[in-house]
C-alpha cells in the first residue's frame, strides 16, 4: 500500500505522550492499538492489515500534538474513527481479489509434530496438562473435562478459555520458532 | 471536542463467531470493533473465538454455510492460515492420545471383570461382579493406610532429622573450576535445602530441575524468589536420599505468564563421600 503520511520522530513522540506520560506504558498501549488495528482490518477482509493499522497509526500521529489537549475518552476509539477511514479508502480502490487458500496439509508436518512435541515439553507440567486436557475430547466429554479443570484450578470458565488460548498460542510461536519460520 | 460513543454489554460468544465469518450486521460489527479496541479481555475472547472456529473447521463441526464463510471470508489472512496450520497439527498431536472417554471406558472394563451378564441373575450377577471388587478396595484401604501412616513416620524422622543447607551461586562445574562448589553425603533421612543466588529477578515464578550426569531427579515448581541478607535466592529442599556421590546440576528456568519456561542459569555442585 502506497504510503500518503510519512511519521516523523516529534509526531512519534506526541503520540507516545498522548498516550500515556510514562513511555514504556505508552509503548505498550501503542503496540495493542496496532495489533486491534490489524486484527479489525483482517476481519474485514484486507489484504494488507499491517500495511492499513500502520498507516492509521500514521494519520492519527500527525495529529496527535493538536488533539491530545482537548480530546476526551479514550485515545484508542480516535484511532478506530481513523482506521474508518482509511478503510473506506482501501474499498475505494477496488483491491485486487483474494488469492484462493490454500488449507492442505504440507509436507512438513512430520517436522512440525516433533517441534510442538518439543515444545510441549519446554511447558510446565501444570501448562501442559491444561492446554492438552482443554482441547481434547469431543463435545460432551470435553464439556466436562473443561468443567472438571476449572473447577480444579479455582477459575470461571472464561478464565480457563483465555488461560488455554494462551498456552496455545505461545506453542504456536515455539513450533514457528522451531520451525525456522518456514510456515506457509 | 471528538467524543466516541461508548458500549456496554456483553458481546455475546455466538456474536463473535459471526464477527469473524464475517456475518455480522454492520451496527453490531460497529460495536464489536469499539469494544475490541478498548477491553483487553474482549480481545482474548476473540482470539479465544478464533481458536475455537478453526478446530471446528478442522474436525468439520461448521455448518455447510459457515464453512464457506470460512474459507472465503476468515482464512483469507496469512496470520490466520498459520493458526489454521498450527490447529491441524495440534490436534493431529491430541488425537494421538487417548481421550478421557477411552480412559474412562478401560477403566469401566477393567471393573467389570468377573461380572455376569445375565438377566436372569442380574442382581446376583451385579454382586457377585462387585464382591471381589469390594474385597479388592478392602484390601487396597487397608494396605494405604498402612502406607500413609508410614510415610507420616518417614516425614517426621526428615523434619526432625538434619537439615543440611547449601547455597549456590551461577554457573557450571565446568565453568566455576577449582571453586566447585561441594557438599559432604548428606546424613540418611535428612533434607537439603538448596539456596540458589539468582543476579536478578525477572519472573513471579521459576522452576528448578536437578540433573544427575544429565539424569533429572526433581524438579521443584514454582518457586518465587525471596530476599535473604540482601540476596535474591529461590530454596527448595530435596531428600538426602536422592543425593549419592557425584555431579549435579540445577537447571534454573523462569515461568513466563503464559506458563511458558524460559532457560535462565545453571547452577553446579559436587556431592563428595
Amino acid at each position: 500500500m502506497k504510503k500518503n503520511w510519512v511519521l516523523s520522530q516529534e509526531s512519534f513522540d506526541a503520540l507516545l505522550e498522548w498516550l500515556a506520560p510514562d513511555r514504556e506504558l505508552a509503548g505498550q498501549k501503542y503496540e495493542e492499538i496496532r495489533q486491534r488495528l490489524i486484527r479489525i482490518f483482517t476481519a474485514r477482509g484486507c489484504h494488507e492489515p499491517e500495511d492499513l493499522a500502520d498507516e492509521t497509526i500514521n494519520r492519527v500521529a500527525n495529529k496527535a500534538g493538536s488533539i491530545s489537549e482537548d480530546y476526551v475518552g479514550d485515545p484508542a476509539l480516535y484511532f478506530y474513527a481513523v482506521a474508518n477511514n482509511i478503510h473506506l479508502e482501501y474499498l475505494r480502490r477496488k483491491p485486487a481479489p483474494t488469492p484462493p487458500i490454500k488449507l492442505d496439509e504440507s509436507n512438513d508436518t512430520e517436522e512440525e509434530f516433533r517441534c510442538l512435541e518439543q515444545c510441549l515439553s519446554h511447558l510446565t507440567m501444570e501448562s501442559r496438562d491444561l492446554v492438552v486436557r482443554y482441547y481434547q475430547d469431543e463435545k460432551k466429554a470435553k464439556i466436562n473435562q473443561r468443567k472438571l479443570l476449572a473447577r480444579n484450578l479455582g477459575i470461571g470458565p472464561n478464565a480457563l478459555r483465555i488461560r488455554a488460548c494462551r498456552i496455545r498460542a505461545s506453542l504456536q510461536k515455539c513450533v514457528e520458532k522451531c520451525m525456522g519460520q518456514h510456515f506457509v | 471536542m471528538l467524543k466516541m460513543k461508548s458500549l456496554n454489554g456483553n458481546r455475546s460468544n455466538e456474536d463473535l463467531r459471526r464477527y469473524l465469518l464475517g456475518t455480522l450486521p454492520k451496527l453490531l460489527q460497529d460495536q464489536v470493533e469499539q469494544r475490541l479496541m478498548t477491553d483487553s479481555v474482549f480481545n482474548d475472547e476473540l482470539v479465544a473465538t478464533e481458536d475455537d472456529l478453526i478446530d471446528q473447521y478442522l474436525s468439520q463441526q461448521l455448518s455447510d454455510q459457515e464453512r464457506r464463510q470460512f474459507e472465503a471470508h476468515f482464512a483469507i489472512s496469512e496470520e490466520r492460515q498459520r493458526k489454521i496450520r498450527f490447529g491441524r497439527i495440534f490436534r493431529r498431536y491430541l488425537d494421538s492420545l487417548p481421550t478421557a472417554d477411552q480412559e474412562e471406558h478401560q477403566r469401566t472394563n477393567r471393573a467389570r471383570l468377573g461380572g455376569n451378564s445375565s438377566d436372569r441373575f442380574a442382581v446376583f450377577g451385579a454382586w457377585s461382579g462387585r464382591i471381589p471388587v469390594l474385597v479388592a478396595s478392602l484390601v487396597i484401604a487397608l494396605f494405604a493406610g498402612t502406607l500413609a501412616a508410614w510415610f507420616v513416620y518417614q516425614r517426621q524422622s526428615r523434619v526432625e532429622g538434619q537439615l543440611v543447607v547449601i547455597t549456590l551461586v551461577p554457573g557450571s562445574l565446568r565453568s566455576l573450576g577449582a571453586t566447585t562448589q561441594r557438599l559432604k553425603q548428606p546424613p540418611p533421612n535428612s533434607t537439603v535445602q538448596i539456596q540458589l543466588k539468582l543476579t536478578a529477578n525477572e519472573y513471579r515464578t521459576y522452576q528448578v530441575e536437578l540433573f544427575n550426569e544429565n539424569k533429572l531427579v526433581s524438579t521443584s515448581t514454582p518457586l518465587q524468589a525471596q530476599n535473604s541478607e540482601g540476596y535474591l535466592i529461590l530454596k527448595f529442599a530435596v531428600d538426602s536420599d536422592l543425593l549419592s556421590v557425584g555431579d549435579y546440576q540445577c537447571k534454573l528456568s523462569g515461568i513466563s505468564d503464559s506458563g511458558q519456561t524460559e532457560f535462565k542459569d545453571s547452577y553446579g555442585f559436587r556431592v563428595n563421600p
